[in-house]
Parts: C-alpha cells; sequence; structure tokens
C-alpha cells in the first residue's frame, strides 16, 4: 500500500461516500425512529441499501483506476517507484474500507435509531441491525469486486462503467423481477443478491454465516482478479 | 562507457504493420539520446515499454541492466518521465500538483520545483484546469526536472512551448548533461534535437533506419559542405579533375556542391586560389537533411 496515494484517492473520493452513506443514515434514521426493528428491516432493508451501495460502488470504481488510465494520470503514479500491484491493492483498500465505514455508520445509527424510539432495543435487535448492515457490507465486497475488475481492466472509462455497472445492476434488479413475477422466480439464483436475504437475516437461523462467506469468497476473487490484470496488461500512459 | 538503456531486438505488433519491428538501440551514460520520426511512426510506443506500462511480444530492454517489466518500479527510482500526453492528478494547482509528486518520491524540498518554475515563467499557483497548454507543458517539466534523477525519459517535451521557451528548455537539457545525466527524448523539432542530442535514431513504421551520430552532423566539426560556382567554364570543369567528393554538379552554372573534411580545407584553398571563383557558399549539414535524406533513401529501397 502506498500512503500518498491512499490520502490523494480519500481525498478525491470522501465526499461521494459522505453524500451515499448520508442518505442512507437519514432514510434509516425516519424510518428506524418510527417502527420495531422487524418492520424497519423488511421496509428498508430489502432494496434502499443496495441500491444506493451499487451506485455509490459504480461510481466509485470506475474512478479508482479506469478514470485514471483512460485521462492518462496514472503515468503519474506509476512513473514513481511504485509496482502496479501496489498501487492497485491501495485502490482496493480504499474502496473495502469505505464500504465498511458506510455500513457500520447506518448500523450505528440504526441502532441509536431504535434505542431513541419507543420501541427500544434488545440484545437480539443489536444483533439482527449487525447482522443486516455488515450482511450489506459483504454484498458491498462482491459488488465492488465486480467494478474494480472492470476498472482494472479496460483503457476507457466507459467501458468499465458499462460492464461493472451493467452486471452489478443485474444483480440489483434481477431479485426484483422475481419478487414481481413468481413465473421469473428462478432468475433470484442468478445474482448473489441472494446470499443477502433480509428476511432470513432477522431470524435465528445460522445459514447467513455459509451466505456471507459466499459473498466475501467471490468479492475476494474478483479483487484479485482485478490486481492480476492490472499488473498484467498494457497501459496506454 | 557503461550502457544505461539497452533495447534489445523489440517487437510489439498492433497489426497493419503498426507496432515496433526489432528495435534495438543503446544510449551510454551521459548521452543524450533523440527519437525522430513523422506521426505514428512508433515513438511513444518505444518510450512506453522503456516505462514498463507496454509489454513487449518479444525482445527485451533493460535500464541500468534492469528489466523493463518486471523491475519497473525499481528502476523508476531513477527515471523522470513527461508523457507524450499529459493528464494532472486531481489537484488543483501546479503547486499542489508538485507537493503530490513529491511526496511520492519522499521529497520534502519544493525549493527546486519553484526554482524551476521560475526559470520556466511559470505561475504555478493558477490551477491547472484553466492553464494553457504551455502551462501544463511547463509544470511537466518541473516535476520531471525537480528529482535530479538520473534517466530522463521525454516523450515530445516541448509540444505547446513557444520558441523562446523552447530554447531554455535545451538550456535545461545542456545542464543536466554536463551534470553526467542521461536522456532519452522523442521530438519533431529538429532544431532542439540538433542542439542537444548526440545521437539521434531515425524511426518510421516501427523499424530504426538509421542511429545518426550528431558529432558527424554538427558545423563545427569534421565535415562540411560548399557550393562553388565559377565564372568560366573551363575552370569549372579543371576543378572537377582535383578529385574532391563532388556531391552534384549545375554545369550551366558551373556550379559544384562538394564535401570537405577539415583536413582537405588547406588543398581545397590552394585549388581555387588558381582559378576565377564567383562565389563560395558554406552549407552546413542539419539534421533535417540528414532526416529528410534517410527517409528518402529508405522509400527508394521499398
Amino acid at each position: 500500500m502506498n500512503k500518498t496515494l491512499l490520502k490523494q484517492t480519500i481525498k478525491e473520493n470522501w465526499v461521494s461516500l459522505l453524500i451515499y452513506t448520508g442518505v442512507q443514515m437519514l432514510l434509516l434514521f425516519g424510518i428506524a425512529g418510527n417502527a420495531p426493528i422487524s418492520a424497519t428491516g423488511l421496509a428498508y432493508y430489502n432494496i434502499f441499501p443496495s441500491l444506493l451501495m451499487a451506485i455509490y460502488v459504480i461510481t466509485t470504481g470506475t474512478k479508482l483506476i479506469a478514470s485514471k488510465v483512460d485521462s492518462g494520470s496514472m503515468a503519474y503514479i506509476l512513473s514513481t517507484p511504485n509496482t502496479r500491484k501496489k498501487v492497485a491493492i491501495t485502490q482496493a483498500v480504499y474502496f473495502i474500507s469505505s464500504l465498511f465505514i458506510m455500513f457500520t455508520l447506518t448500523a450505528l445509527t440504526h441502532i441509536i435509531a431504535a434505542a431513541t424510539s419507543r420501541f427500544g432495543i434488545d440484545g437480539n435487535g443489536v444483533f439482527t441491525i449487525i447482522k443486516l448492515n455488515y450482511g450489506l457490507f459483504f454484498l458491498g465486497v462482491l459488488f465492488s469486486g465486480i467494478t474494480f475488475f472492470f476498472s482494472s481492466l479496460f483503457n476507457l472509462s466507459k467501458h468499465a462503467t458499462a460492464l461493472g455497472g451493467g452486471i452489478v445492476g443485474a444483480f440489483i434488479l434481477l431479485p426484483m423481477v422475481a419478487m414481481f413475477n413468481t413465473d421469473l422466480s428462478w432468475l433470484k439464483y442468478f445474482t448473489p443478491s441472494t446470499f443477502f436475504n433480509p428476511t432470513a437475516l432477522m431470524g435465528n437461523g445460522t445459514a447467513f454465516i455459509l451466505n456471507f462467506i459466499i459473498l466475501l469468497v467471490i468479492g475476494a476473487v474478483a479483487y484479485v482478479g482485478g490486481v492480476f490484470v492490472f499488473n498484467q496488461r498494457d497501459l496506454p500512459l | 562507457m557503461s550502457v544505461i538503456i539497452d533495447v534489445d531486438n523489440l517487437s510489439k505488433d498492433y497489426g497493419n504493420g503498426r507496432g515496433l519491428f526489432n528495435v534495438s538501440l543503446k544510449v551510454e551514460k551521459g548521452e543524450v539520446f533523440g527519437l525522430v520520426g513523422i506521426n505514428g511512426a512508433g515513438k511513444t510506443t518505444l518510450i512506453r515499454h522503456l516505462m514498463g506500462f507496454l509489454k513487449a511480444d518479444k525482445g527485451n530492454v533493460t535500464i541500468n541492466g534492469k528489466n523493463y517489466w518486471f523491475d519497473s518500479a525499481e528502476i523508476k527510482k531513477d527515471v523522470s518521465y513527461i508523457p507524450g500526453e499529459i493528464a494532472f492528478p486531481s489537484v488543483k494547482t501546479g503547486n499542489e500538483f508538485f507537493k503530490l509528486q513529491a511526496e511520492y518520491l519522499k521529497e520534502k524540498d519544493l525549493l527546486k520545483a519553484h526554482e524551476i518554475a521560475d526559470k520556466l515563467h511559470l505561475d504555478a499557483r493558477a490551477t491547472l484546469k484553466r492553464m494553457s497548454k504551455g502551462m501544463k507543458q511547463k509544470s511537466a517539466i518541473v516535476v520531471a526536472f525537480m528529482e535530479d534523477k538520473e534517466i530522463l525519459i521525454f516523450d515530445e517535451p516541448t509540444t505547446g512551448l513557444d520558441p523562446l521557451m523552447q530554447k531554455a528548455f535545451s538550456e535545461m537539457i545542456m545542464q543536466e548533461k554536463a551534470k553526467g545525466k542521461t536522456i532519452f527524448m522523442s521530438s519533431h523539432i529538429f532544431d532542439e534535437m540538433e542542439h542537444t542530442c548526440d545521437k539521434v535514431a531515425v524511426i518510421k513504421e516501427g523499424h530504426i533506419l538509421d542511429i545518426i551520430d550528431m558529432n558527424e552532423i554538427r558545423g563545427m566539426e569534421a565535415i562540411k559542405e560548399y557550393k562553388i560556382e565559377f565564372n568560366k567554364k573551363e575552370d569549372y570543369q579543371k576543378f572537377l579533375m582535383k578529385k574532391f567528393e563532388i556531391i552534384s554538379t549545375q554545369e550551366a552554372y558551373n556550379q559544384v556542391l562538394v564535401k570537405v573534411s577539415k583536413e582537405k580545407l588547406n588543398k581545397l584553398f590552394e585549388v581555387l586560389s588558381s582559378l576565377d571563383v564567383k562565389f563560395l557558399t558554406y552549407k552546413p549539414l542539419t539534421l533535417r537533411d540528414a532526416f529528410n535524406d534517410i527517409y528518402k533513401k529508405n522509400k527508394e529501397e521499398i
């Protein structure tokens, strides 16, 4: 990892992290302040956070690598004694950490909102909130892994956004189609969103552990693949 | 002399005759090495290989004995670069850009950067996005020189600079050369190369056609060309008998173009003293002439 690059990446991206996190916190605060945790779980966690997170992941993913190669400013990073691997890993570390921060903040928001509402919160409730938010984080690792991979692969930002964004977008939309049209419910097996199931997370089962591991593993593979292709390919700098 | 940059049989085929084909050249320590060629000849592709941005299909490059691809980051400890197309990181002003690059190189002192900016008449407080092409180029030049690296690799470093600044840049190159630095640069401005380079490689369609030793070309050295016109045809004919290296003649005007080395200069005047000379002009050999010759010759061969 390179500290200077990490600092520069934070400078370039903290505003959008703040906005996408802030919107989720506001939504949560509004919903959770006036409903028990189970109701918030169903009303909020099914759609909003994964949608907002997907937009953040698609825009940021492209910015982290592809747009620097596209514009050519990557030349000014790689003409210093830093390996491509180090550069890609630094960007990946930022990406994953930013999602961790995002969902830690939303978890805290939900806990605080629930605790101050008239429904209150118990230990079980805290655990549910943690499961829901870190479930989203693991889903985020996967989504960001995909956009990171395409960002590392393409010279043009538009190609990275089209493919990375297209795939992540499809992953978000497929379960919605499956939800509205029962004939197409098999579609949900083609999206990793299946591994983040708010309804199941609000129960007491332990199936979620395996689901989270699957999300994490696929995400890790995508990240490693991204670092690998960026390390190997021709760069027009 | 030790070889700093060693390009060995490098090939990169982009199809349709584009790319690089069996390119070999060596740049020795302390040398200023130029690369000339028309647009699309492969100058930038070659430079991107030196920087480890492109991976060759065949062949190898070593810089300071290190592999261009596997040891690329290690090589950068000794290399400064000016890209052919300059795009800045997202910082606001020229000064912030210098600061960021200095930080990557773990350099605290920006004194040198400001010194160079002053020399180039660059107001680095200006916003990068609003800078003219020339100002952007100057900012890139500042970053390339501020680090005091051993090897400078520049892709068309003076694009966008006015003639005055091009001259200032040439002076900077000469100063770096005096410090013993090794410089590799491409350009399409012959004057600039003429004054600074020790050797110039001519590249066309991905092939190195020739490597010109600038010492052979520069006016002050070894060989020069003279154009002589005689008042009388017989003197003209007499001169032709005298075993000089005649390049061309124009019989109608009694004119000859003759190439004379320093050693034979006295002989030339000795011969001319007995002939009726109308005029004699000295024609310096330029890089442009050499370049045109080489390109023309290559065309005829094909």
